[in-house]
């Protein structure tokens, strides 16, 4: 599974390259690709929402009977909006779900690593804690982030936060992602997986 | 004793009322809003509930020396306190404009888009106006054509000579209104529906033609109609004297005139969303005459609204007539994209809406109240003078959107709905891309929407939960592809184009 490199990301975009879009790889808007690709990554902004735990709300998360009792997601977390220079203060500690802002279709036979950048990290920031991008998959990437430093940073929508490393795979697949398409950071979905969940966890005993 | 103490709680009411005026707009200004708009309405609102106590007090201290005086001049203050009383209740119901205008309220990702774009279109000069767009619960699309800083500047004014009151209002109290500003609502419920949101064009339209109707083409109507309606009057009404025939022709003509100035702005409104908006404004307008009836008398019961079958008709006329030949569609659009029925299917909806609103039905119902008919007769020209001057006296064939720069990026933007990928842009590799605009987008959505292959049944009949997730998938991407747009536009104009990658960089 080799590392896609600079030239190889641009084929990957070039419609005169891969006339099929669903082959292409799609990463928009690429504001500043000068230098938002790099050698071996296309670094990714931050976008504009985030969701919150309320944790006032409740007491804690059991996964057993998370929104099988027929609750909303958003009775546990909030969507909070930042506009362009509005800042949003992540304590140390604290976790909050993110999104890039930029849009991005993973062609098939390829998958990405989404890692955060050096400037951040050396602030304690840590972007994603569940990294891998399936081939296929199709939105903007949610990004876990906390901030594991011991003082407050502030985020802002659209400052480069992440960068995506894309590798060829051998075979050939798509993502069945309950995340896709998503136009913005994603309410955990347990849904779908409910019966196994609660099997696991006890909760359908009989 | 007893007036003094009416008087002094009057005034503590007041105080009191414009105090919870503040305190409201203050916690508003701790939420989020999509744009500054709102909260510089806020904003406003604070200085606005400021200034109102001061001249609650100047009115009551000259009240306070009044008491003495005869009752005819504490009566007067009282009434200056009253007419403060409701201005300031008045305000209060303005404060429901910022609280609707929430993010969570609006389709928060395209407001400053939305803002820019009716920006564009309704400002005259180079200062700018500022408009808010905030949802309605009532299932329609509203513009209010008045200036609120216009609006809260003359109210304020009243007070403005009050003893003790030493204040630029301008500058003081409206600081935050810098501009004209202007309010747009939207149903409420219908959030999310990119769609149904070419309407907003019809809105933009009510601003644009509020200086059509003046008082000179008004005149120039009744002239025009004067001789039909006393010929008519005449032959209707032969037993009664001249004073009432006089009187009945003096209420007929006020009708005629009520008749042509309703169904003229509306239609005129109808065309401006279609220059602006090309085919999906008439989409979207059939979308939301469906939920009506599409024939009705335009007669006072229903304040002498158009029907909508003549509307659309007119509005398809003035489509085909200035935008250029949008149908029969171009092949270029099937050749992209995975859906061979794009062509087939839009047309064949386009070509419903057409044969639906040829349909005699509206006529027929229109031939049957003569005053109303002369009145109909008439307004073909006067749509053709009044596009003219939309056109070129408003400029707004600066937006024209034609049918070759719409059909340009269009499919490019399906077929990238149609993969699930977001229409914002036409990108054909790293150093050749085109930004969409909002009509191009809207359009896209209509188009892909129309040529949908997705069944709404499935065969056992249960409805197919498959489109309705494929809907919100569209809005989805529509909506944000209209965000990107709008940001990708705005870094660009404090960036420059972007600068070309040779993929040379890291060799």
């Amino acid at each position: 599974m080799s590392v896609v490199t600079h030239r190889e990301i641009l084929d990957l975009m070039d419609a005169s390259k891969i006339a099929d879009i669903t082959n292409r790889l799609i990463i928009t808007p690429l504001l500043d690709p000068k230098n938002d690709i790099g050698p071996i990554s296309v670094d990714l902004r931050l976008g504009h929402q985030f969701i919150i735990f309320q944790r006032h709300y409740f007491s804690h998360l059991d996964i057993g009977i998370y929104e099988s009792e027929g609750e909303p997601a958003e009775n546990y977390q909030k969507r909070l909006i930042r506009r362009q220079g509005e800042g949003f203060v992540i304590h140390p500690n604290q976790y909050v779900i993110g999104s890039t802002l930029e849009y991005i279709q993973i062609p098939p036979r390829y998958m990405g690593y989404v890692v955060g950048k050096s400037t951040w990290g050396r602030m304690g920031l840590i972007i994603a804690t569940a990294t891998k991008v399936d081939p296929g998959f199709k939105g903007c990437i949610t990004l876990e982030i906390v901030n594991d430093g011991e003082v407050p940073i502030i985020l802002y929508p659209g400052v480069p936060i992440a960068q995506i490393v894309l590798h060829k795979t051998d075979g050939k697949e798509r993502a069945k992602s309950s995340y896709q398409h998503a136009t913005g950071p994603q309410f955990p979905k347990f849904k779908n997986r409910t019966d196994d969940w609660q099997y696991w966890t006890g909760q359908n005993r009989e | 004793m007893i007036i003094a103490e009416i008087t002094e709680s009057y005034f503590l009411e007041i105080r009191s009322r414009a105090e919870a005026l503040k305190g409201q707009c203050e916690y508003l200004l701790t939420h989020e809003y999509a744009s500054e708009a709102p909260k510089n309405l806020a904003k406003a609102f604070v200085e606005m509930a400021c200034f109102f106590q001061m001249a609650a007090l100047s009115i009551y201290k000259d009240m306070e020396s009044d008491l003495a005086d005869s009752p005819q001049d504490i009566e007067k203050s009282i009434q200056q306190l009253r007419t403060l009383d409701n201005d300031i209740a008045l305000i209060g119901q303005h404060v429901q404009f910022i609280n609707s205008a929430r993010s969570q309220r609006v389709p928060w990702s395209i407001i400053p888009a939305f803002e820019h774009f009716a920006n564009k279109i309704l400002c005259d000069n180079d200062n700018g106006l500022d408009i808010m767009f905030c949802p309605l619960w009532e299932y329609n699309y509203q513009i209010y054509t008045t200036d609120f800083r216009g609006f809260y500047l003359q109210l304020l004014q009243k007070y403005q000579h009050f003893p003790g009151i030493d204040i630029d209002i301008e500058k003081d109290v409206l600081t935050s209104l810098k501009r004209p500003f202007y309010v747009i609502r939207f149903p409420s419920l219908e959030r999310l529906n990119i769609r149904l949101h070419a309407n907003i064009g019809h809105e933009l339209g009510h601003k644009a033609t509020s200086t059509f109707f003046t008082s000179q083409r008004k005149n120039e109507f009744i002239d025009s109609i004067h001789g039909d309606i006393n010929d008519f009057v005449s032959r209707q009404y032969t037993q009664i004297t001249p004073i009432s025939r006089l009187s009945i022709l003096k209420e007929h003509l006020g009708s005629s005139v009520e008749i042509w100035h309703r169904a003229l702005d509306e239609i005129l409104c109808d065309i401006v969303s279609c220059i602006l908006f090309g085919p999906a404004a008439i989409f979207s307008m059939f979308d939301f005459a469906i939920k009506d009836k599409l024939d009705h008398m335009p007669n006072k019961d229903v304040g002498f609204y158009p029907p909508w079958r003549y509307r659309l008709r007119m509005a398809i006329e003035a489509l085909e007539k200035y935008c250029g030949n949008y149908f029969p569609l171009k092949k270029e659009l099937k050749a992209r994209g995975k859906s061979t029925d794009t062509i087939h299917k839009v047309e064949e909806y386009y070509d419903f809406i057409k044969t639906l609103t040829g349909l005699p039905n509206v006529d027929e119902l229109i031939k049957h109240d003569e005053l109303t008919k002369l009145v109909y007769d008439k307004l073909p020209a006067w749509i053709d003078n009044g596009v003219d001057f939309l056109l070129n006296t408003k400029g707004l064939r600066n937006h024209l959107l034609t049918a070759t720069e719409l059909f340009e990026n269009l499919p490019y933007l399906i077929e990238r709905l149609e993969n699930g990928i977001i229409p914002n842009a036409k990108e054909e590799n790293i150093n050749c891309r085109a930004s969409a605009s909002f009509a191009e987008i809207i359009n896209s959505a209509w188009f892909y929407w129309l040529s949908k292959q997705e069944p709404v049944f499935s065969e056992d009949g249960s409805f197919n939960d498959e489109v309705y997730k494929a809907r919100v998938r569209m809005n989805n991407l529509s909506l944000k592809a209209i965000e990107y747009s709008q940001l990708e536009q705005r870094y660009r104009e404090k960036f420059g184009a972007a600068k070309e990658v040779t993929g040379n960089e890291y060799l």
